[in-house]
């Protein structure tokens, strides 16, 4: 099959404050990880192109700060999200919490068409830490719940399962693009009437 | 894994895409310094990703037209339409609406930019029935995402003929009835001596009151409903005129279907919105933003610049006289709500939260610094000076709001029995956040952010001159006891990583924001956090000299 058009793909990054959205989105584009420890400004984006079967796929990331500040400004980097991470850190308990308020955050905010099959994929990240608080079942729980959210447990800092993870938000996201093309993005036109040329009153054409 | 190798995963640094884009990213990229190579990528997708509050205030993208998301690279927008992209999205969109609906190219400018105020002449009188019926059909779809899964279709078949000018109409009694309820009116001139027509949300009457009323049925009230709305409309319509709609009110058993607004839009012809200049809502809700998505598509990009978000009735008064019109009392008495105020009525002497800090010292006699300040910052010096993200990481926003709740009904807090250092972290930053006006107030606000863009050596004389005498003497003392014990904070910096700048970061924005949001820009945001970071850095020589 020839080579189709390029594709890009808005993605969207959230999550409590310092559960490692920066550091995954370093890590996937850059392949590095900073030991720096830097909370984020509002928000930012990198992208990267990658290939996935015959398409070249740009992924546009948008990480976005944890501080709740910030979160007024949700709305004006959600909007025509294609995919939305939600990331966790698996020694934080609190941070598995928030996941669900996040979620809905996002779905309010960004108001997706089809919002039950709005492609999600959850991390949980820090798997390199020993102090690990939510048990792989449990989070796995969370997202069969949610209608089969895809789940993968990261290490930012070591590079584990990062690219895997980012790999099915595009393949994901990509899927969607395409049911929503077999769907045809605009429904059948509602026929209207059309009223009778001239009208009756008008007694000049009699 | 199997076709991504890194070989082929490069981020992208070419620069075929920066001459798609005309754009002034110079903002975006002042935040964004760090990643530049990276951005040229993007720049392509600008158009539709700026951030809203990066934007001038007449661009303000809630009211834009966003494409529903991916964007093909290879589509270059056409820069001749318009050097701002706006246009270009809702033209490109209407392009492939046409080409589905399989309308030719000529027709274009009539479908689809029916409101604009250029050309209009040459199309009114000869082509305007051609106009609405191509426009009647493209405005109707709307069904694409599901959200709007009223039958409206059959609400639509249109079975009636369009007698809305009849003076011999038998409805005209109850018409007078519409009229009583007081739904919209006309009043006046606004400041810009344009005539202005208020709707008010609230004052639409319930299914109850309409089934025991002259009308008896729904369907009747709606259809008069829309006849005097056009009628009205009618009287004001030849000249300049806007609209203030109240949303304050809306309930499920007094909104009209969706079915029924579809028509009213269908059946608004091009006169009434040519002359309209601009669409007030007041106090939309987070239901109307949700519901954007969906009348975007169906009303074009032109009109979508017409609407304002008014979230309080102050921000009104920039263009209306509000002596002239009537608000709704319950629209009054809403209206204190909205932002951080409580009505009135439950303010209670001991409630500490979204109030004003001048509120809370009245209450507690004898202290300079609020008592939930003295509380959080005395648990977190006994037990979280070491905790790696104190201040950074989040805590449960349940348990937030329940020592909230304590705080207000005047209730002992007692941090012990939480054991999350967190915790009380997160209510300190809650606490400043909320209050009705922030600790360097809202006047000082753009001076603060003249004073972060100079880097001048005398950058903190001039600070310490603008908290001494410009800072009421109140809020001067809470900030010296709040920085004092943020600059100890960073003392520990080695061992909880919040050095001043990140410390900055997360309690920048809850020192100083601007009463117009439109203000609290990211880039506002980042010259607040430079102003923190000195007042934390530089705190002996600022508050002990």
């Amino acid at each position: 099959m020839a080579l189709r058009k390029k594709v890009l793909l808005k993605v969207i990054i959230l999550g409590d404050s310092g559960v490692g959205k920066t550091s995954l989105m370093n890590q996937f584009v850059n392949r590095k990880f900073s030991n720096q420890y830097k909370a984020t400004i509002g928000a930012d984006f990198l992208t990267k192109e990658l290939q996935i079967d015959d398409r070249l796929v740009t992924m546009q990331i948008w990480d976005t700060a944890g501080q709740e500040r910030f979160q007024s400004l949700g709305v004006a980097f959600y909007r025509g999200a294609d995919c939305c991470v939600l990331v966790m850190d698996v020694t934080s308990p609190t941070s598995f919490k928030s996941l669900e308020s996040w979620k809905d955050e996002f779905l309010i905010q960004a108001g997706p068409r089809d919002p039950e099959n709005f492609p999600f994929v959850v991390l949980g990240n820090k798997v390199d830490l020993e102090n690990r608080m939510i048990p792989t079942r449990k989070a796995q729980s969370w997202c069969q719940e949610k209608n089969n959210i895809p789940y993968y447990e990261t290490s930012a800092k070591e590079g584990v399962n990062v690219e895997k993870a980012f790999e099915t938000v595009a393949r994901n996201a990509l899927a969607r693009e395409k049911e929503i093309d077999q769907q045809a993005d605009f429904p059948i036109p509602i026929r209207i009437p059309q009223q009778e040329d001239p009208p009756k009153r008008d007694g000049c054409s009699c | 894994m199997s076709s991504t190798s890194p070989d082929e995963t490069i981020p992208s640094t070419s620069n075929e895409f920066l001459i798609h884009n005309s754009l002034d990213m110079a903002q975006i990229n002042a935040h964004k310094a760090s990643n530049t190579p990276q951005n040229n990528t993007a720049d392509l997708d600008s158009h539709n990703e700026i951030p809203m509050n990066l934007l001038p205030a007449d661009k303000h993208p809630y009211w834009n037209n966003v494409p529903s998301g991916r964007t093909n690279i290879e589509d270059a927008p056409q820069l001749e339409y318009d050097e701002h992209h706006i246009d270009l999205i809702a033209d490109r969109d209407g392009a492939d609406l046409r080409q589905h609906l399989g309308y030719e190219d000529h027709q274009h400018d009539l479908g689809f930019s029916g409101d604009e105020d250029n050309g209009g002449d040459v199309y009114n009188n000869e082509s305007l029935s051609n106009t609405n019926k191509n426009r009647g059909a493209i405005k109707g779809n709307i069904t694409s995402d599901g959200i709007i899964d009223d039958d409206f279709e059959s609400e639509l078949g249109g079975h009636e003929p369009a007698n809305l000018h009849d003076t011999e109409d038998v409805d005209y009694q109850l018409m007078a009835k519409i009229a009583e309820y007081g739904i919209i009116e006309c009043c006046g001139d606004d400041k810009f001596g344009r005539k202005t027509i208020v709707c008010s949300a609230c004052r639409l009457p319930s299914e109850d009151v309409i089934k025991n009323s002259d009308f008896k049925t729904i369907q009747k009230f709606h259809e008069c409903l829309l006849k005097y709305f056009l009628r009205t409309f009618d009287q004001y319509v030849d000249v300049d005129y806007v609209i203030i709609y109240f949303h304050h009110g809306l309930r499920s058993y007094n909104r009209p279907s969706y079915g029924w607004l579809m028509k009213a839009y269908v059946r608004i012809d091009r006169k009434y919105k040519k002359n309209l200049k601009a669409v007030y809502i007041v106090h939309p809700t987070k239901w109307i933003k949700f519901l954007w998505p969906v009348l975007r598509s169906i009303i074009s990009a032109k009109f979508s610049r017409k609407v304002t978000y008014i979230n309080r009735l102050g921000e009104l008064a920039e263009y209306i006289h509000l002596e002239n019109i009537r608000i709704p009392n319950e629209v009054k008495t809403f209206d204190p709500v909205v932002r951080s105020q409580l009505p009135a009525g439950q303010i209670r002497p001991t409630t500490k939260f979204h109030v004003s800090l001048q509120f809370i010292l009245e209450n507690e006699p004898g202290e300079t610094v609020p008592i939930v300040i003295r509380q959080t910052i005395d648990y977190i010096k006994n037990n979280g000076l070491n905790e790696p993200g104190i201040f950074r990481r989040a805590a449960l926003v349940s348990l937030i709001k329940q020592i909230q709740e304590k705080y207000n009904e005047g209730q002992p807090v007692m941090f012990e029995q939480y054991g999350d250092v967190h915790l009380a972290a997160c209510v300190l930053k809650t606490f400043l956040r909320d209050l009705s006006e922030p600790i360097m107030t809202f006047r000082l606000y753009p001076e603060l952010l003249g004073l972060s863009a100079l880097k001048r050596p005398d950058q903190v004389d001039i600070i310490r001159d603008l908290i001494i005498e410009k800072l009421p003497a109140q809020n001067y003392n809470v900030l010296k006891y709040l920085i004092e014990f943020l600059n100890l904070v960073a003392n520990y910096s080695d061992t909880n990583l919040m050095t001043t700048s990140n410390l900055s970061i997360v309690f920048g924005p809850n020192l100083a924001w601007s009463e117009d949001d439109q203000m609290n820009t990211l880039a506002n945001y980042s010259l607040i956090n430079t102003f923190t970071e000195i007042l934390i850095a530089r705190y002996t020589e600022l508050f002990l000299k």
